[in-house]
């Protein structure tokens, strides 16, 4: 790694700033901070903890200002320094990353924690007007949605993952927003008495659905959608999305078409249009690296979380893990002493199930560990509120 | 005894003062009447009154400037829309009756259109609806442009940069985002921009193409970075020759269409020949009183024609010239709802533009928090962004989304009632003016009789012929329902 000339640190850039994004820079905080400088782009001046973004089940829309983390504050408290700028491009052979309001940007080391793109185009009329979850603002308008519901037929929907064919398979990126969703909806309009008004269907590309989760933990959502009444549609491939409804063609062949008064959808996802355009992907978006999060061809470029070619399910948790992976190893190389042991690919979910409840389900090859009931729930809650409060930090970092 | 006269003369002392101060009332009140009276003649004495006489003879906007004019000696401006002859409000629609008739709700109007279908990636749109340009730092906040690329990815509509900078969360937030190349001294070193559709800007219509310095207050950091000279200058005159300039955007936009955007002009006719002979996909006409956050109001409140004239002339002309299918017309300016686009529309635009009336429905339940210290645009143009109330985003976004949805769904409502089955279906057939001018110079009826309507063109006569043989379809599937009587309607919901 050529060392900058000058104050002798390492410049280290790290593009976003989420899951991933924000647990490299605790990581770095705490490793190597007397090593290195750190500049950190975001495109906005806030994270957003999509965890908490499926209240809008239930919550009033002001909801999300709670799930919003100031960054200018946690880059303060790390010494990082903040540009909230939009990456245009990184152009490895100069070491640099193009922006799109200011001079490059240049860098020793590079982390991307850019995520993954919604790829609205899979679908003829599909767009992010038609309803979905993802974003503070989009969620937002869900439970704006939601505070004026009078009854109907509310639909979910999976969209599909594309990878490329060296990442392991998986039919979406990730499900289970949508499952705590409908269980909490269902939850709060029947302590409302207003459930029997509402339908609910959840239409995934899934042959099971939560394919994510472990055996057990899937046989459990099976059970609380169906103790919910949600009609549970898997195998399904929609092919359009008009004023007149949603088409789509179920496991069976068929075509059928469903006319939701309210749709929420986990869109579909695809690779990181920002790694295709600087040629960094495996082909479809994703980033091909080794096992300490490491490009296969470009030594001192890590790429954490859901743009990481490996990462399935996309999970924060995991782009949490890939960032102290990576970091650690950036550390040894550094001089550190440090242990630096590779990524084991492993899964953990905790799912609201409404009703002060929640699953936990930790997956790692065939090994499955799940818990449900209050437990669970306080821990979610007691994360959310921590990670919130800690800036993306915890004081035991996964 | 002497209670009672005591009493009495307690009365008749009483009655004697009240009927005094009565007489002392209307005496001072004729008093003043006749004082007013003479002082309404003295032509050099009116005092308030004559306020009243001036008003009437000179409009509140003119007086305002004057006295801009005069306390800051530099062009005067005030910002939104400007004065123009409103042709719309002399439109009204002529509804479907008997062939075609009314269309149901279902099956939904179709309002979704694509502008530069001849582009590789055309822009589609869910309805035919773009946020026009108000840049960031130039004219509006940076909270304002937050909300209109959340609103606008909310509903499906395109939101246009303006001169100003590309705000970073607009990239990643918006599926549709127009980058408008102008004429600005910091866009000609700016890099190329993931967008949905490229707009090289000439003009609009509240500067026309005229030289327009901004001071650098209120600019973004970024902008007063890459422009030291403490001020934002847009030029005068195209920064390269168009044939160039529209070859460097679609290299730039990597198949994304290329619009200009002209202040709609007496000779729009031959700005066409020249924009479709340098390959534009997409023509923006801005037509008179559009709205700006800060232009010379001299410019402002003087310059172009009126939107709809320029609408109903370039679509006439791109009719002859056979290009309509492969170039798309958007039109802005004095733009206010679902019945303006409805008949700008019909006049033959593609899509049409709003800004003012976005601004006032994203800043809806905000608005008396600044009142009455500080002005309403004070909430959203960039000048106001450093006072001390700060947009609520988050409430802004829903409104102007809600706003967004109600016009989608009048629009449509519009629609139906026309028996328009697709919005590209509307045309002058569906308008009817209300004065012989409006029809004369908007060619359309006029239902004074007089004004022949148009020959429809042939696209239009196709469209006829549909609707004709949709609405034989509908009364036939009428006629077997009715003698189906008593068979349930077929369910909703998931089915074949
Ligand atoms: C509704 C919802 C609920 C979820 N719940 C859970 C849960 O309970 N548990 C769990 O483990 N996971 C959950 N996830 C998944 C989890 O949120 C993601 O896996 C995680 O956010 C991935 O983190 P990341 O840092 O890789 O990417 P992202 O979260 O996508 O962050 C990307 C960052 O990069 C920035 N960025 C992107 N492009 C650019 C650019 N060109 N220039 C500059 N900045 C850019 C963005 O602004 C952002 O800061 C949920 C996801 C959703 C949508």
């Amino acid at each position: 790694m050529p060392m900058p000339s000058g104050t002798g640190r390492v410049r280290v850039v790290v593009l976003g700033a989420h899951f991933g994004g924000l647990a490299v820079l605790h990581w770095l905080h705490r490793l190597v901070a007397k090593a290195v400088d750190v500049v950190v782009v975001a495109a906005k001046p806030y994270a957003v903890f999509k965890p908490d973004l499926v209240f809008s089940a239930y919550a009033r829309p002001r909801f999300v200002g709670a799930a919003r983390i100031d960054l200018s504050d946690v880059c303060r408290r790390l010494g990082v320094r903040l540009v909230v700028d939009y990456a245009l491009a990184v152009e490895p052979d100069l070491r640099r990353v193009r922006l799109a309001n200011r001079p490059p940007l240049p860098y020793d080391v590079l982390f991307l924690a850019t995520g993954m793109d919604w790829a609205w185009e899979l679908i003829p009329g599909l767009g992010p007007e038609t309803g979905f979850l993802c974003e503070d603002y989009a969620s937002r308008h869900v439970a704006a949605r939601m505070a004026g519901w009078r009854g109907g037929r509310i639909a979910l929907w999976a969209g599909p993952l594309v990878q490329g064919p060296a990442s392991p398979p998986a039919p979406t990126a990730c499900e289970c927003p949508l499952v705590e969703w409908v269980l909490m909806a269902h939850g709060h309009l029947r302590s409302q008495g207003r459930r029997t008004a509402t339908r609910f269907a959840l239409v995934t590309p899934a042959r099971a659905l939560g394919e994510e989760l472990g055996p057990r933990a899937q046989a459990r959502v099976a059970a609380h959608l169906a103790g919910a009444g949600v009609q549970v549609v898997t195998g399904a491939r929609v092919r359009e999305v008009t004023a007149d409804g949603v088409v789509f063609e179920s496991a069976d062949g068929r075509v059928r078409r469903m006319r939701p008064d309210l749709s929420v959808w986990m869109p579909p996802a695809a690779g990181s249009a920002l790694a295709r355009r600087s040629g960094l992907d495996d082909g479809w978006g994703w980033v091909p690296t080794d096992g300490h999060m490491r490009h296969v061809a470009l030594p001192d470029l890590y790429a954490v979380g859901d743009i990481n070619a490996v990462t399935v399910p996309k999970r924060g948790h995991t782009a949490m893990v890939q960032a102290r992976v990576a970091v650690h190893h950036l550390a040894r190389r550094l001089g550190r002493r440090v242990q630096a042991p590779p990524y084991r690919p492993s899964s953990l979910s905790l799912l609201h199930l409404g009703g002060g409840r929640a699953l936990l389900d930790w997956t790692q090859g065939r090994q499955e560990v799940m818990w449900e009931g209050r437990g669970p729930h306080l821990l979610k809650r007691a994360f959310s509120w921590a990670y919130r409060r800690g800036g993306g930090g915890l004081p035991l970092m996964p | 005894m002497v209670p009672v006269a005591l009493l009495a003369m307690v009365l008749a002392a009483g009655f004697v003062g009240a009927a005094a101060t009565a007489v002392a009332a209307v005496y001072a009140l004729r008093r003043l009447a006749h004082r007013w009276e003479d002082r309404l003649a003295d032509v050099s004495g009116l005092g308030p009154v004559e306020l009243v006489l001036a008003g009437e003879a000179v409009p509140v906007r003119d007086a305002v400037l004057t006295l801009q004019r005069a306390a800051h000696a530099v062009p005067a401006a005030v910002p939104m829309e400007s004065p123009a002859r409103d042709w719309l409000s002399q439109v009204r629609f002529d509804p479907a009756t008997l062939c075609p008739p009314a269309r149901p709700p279902r099956p939904a109007v179709r309002l979704e259109v694509q502008l530069g279908p001849g582009a590789v990636v055309p822009l589609r749109l869910a309805f035919p609806l773009l946020l026009s340009g108000m840049g960031w730092g130039v004219g509006v906040s940076d909270d304002v442009r937050q909300v209109l690329a959340e609103a606008g990815a909310l509903t499906g509509v395109a939101v246009v940069s303006g001169e100003g900078p590309p705000l970073p969360v607009e990239l990643e937030t918006l599926p549709r985002w127009v980058w408008q190349w102008g004429r600005s001294s910091w866009q000609r070193t700016h890099a190329s921009l993931p967008s949905a559709m490229i707009e090289l800007q000439v003009g609009q219509a509240s500067e026309g193409g005229t030289e327009v310095r901004k001071p650098a207050r209120h600019l973004p950091r970024v902008v007063r970075r890459a422009d030291a000279r403490g001020e934002l200058r847009i030029a005068a005159g195209l920064p390269l020759p168009l044939d160039v300039w529209v070859r460097r955007a679609r290299e730039a936009g990597g198949g994304v269409p290329v619009a200009v955007k002209l202040p709609a002009s007496q000779h729009l006719e031959e700005d066409l020949a020249l924009a479709t002979a340098a390959g534009v996909d997409v023509v923006v006409l801005d037509g008179a009183g559009a709205g700006t956050a800060s232009s010379p109001a001299v410019l402002a409140d003087h310059l172009a024609i009126p939107t709809p004239v320029a609408a109903a002339r370039a679509h006439r002309w791109l009719t002859r010239r056979g290009l309509r299918q492969g170039v798309s017309l958007v039109v802005s300016g004095r733009v206010h709802g679902a019945a303006d686009m409805a008949k700008l529309l019909a006049l033959g635009a593609d899509a049409v533009a709003v800004g003012t009336v976005a601004l006032m429905a994203l800043a809806h339940g905000q608005v008396a928090d600044v009142l009455p210290g500080r002005a309403p645009t004070s909430l959203v143009l960039a000048k106001g962004a450093d006072g001390p109330r700060r947009l609520d985003r988050d409430l802004a976004a829903e409104r102007l989304a809600n706003w967004l949805v109600a016009t989608r769904d009048e629009l449509a409502l519009l629609c139906q009632s026309l028996g328009v089955g697709d919005v590209r279906d509307l045309g002058v057939r569906h308008l009817v003016a209300e004065t012989p001018q409006a029809a004369r110079v908007l060619g359309i009826a006029w239902y004074g009789g007089g004004a022949p309507s148009p020959p429809p063109a042939v696209p239009q006569i196709e469209a006829l012929a549909r609707d004709v043989l949709a609405a034989g379809r509908q009364a036939r599937r009428a006629w077997a329902r009715l003698a189906a009587a008593g068979a349930s309607p077929p369910s909703s919901g998931a089915g074949t």
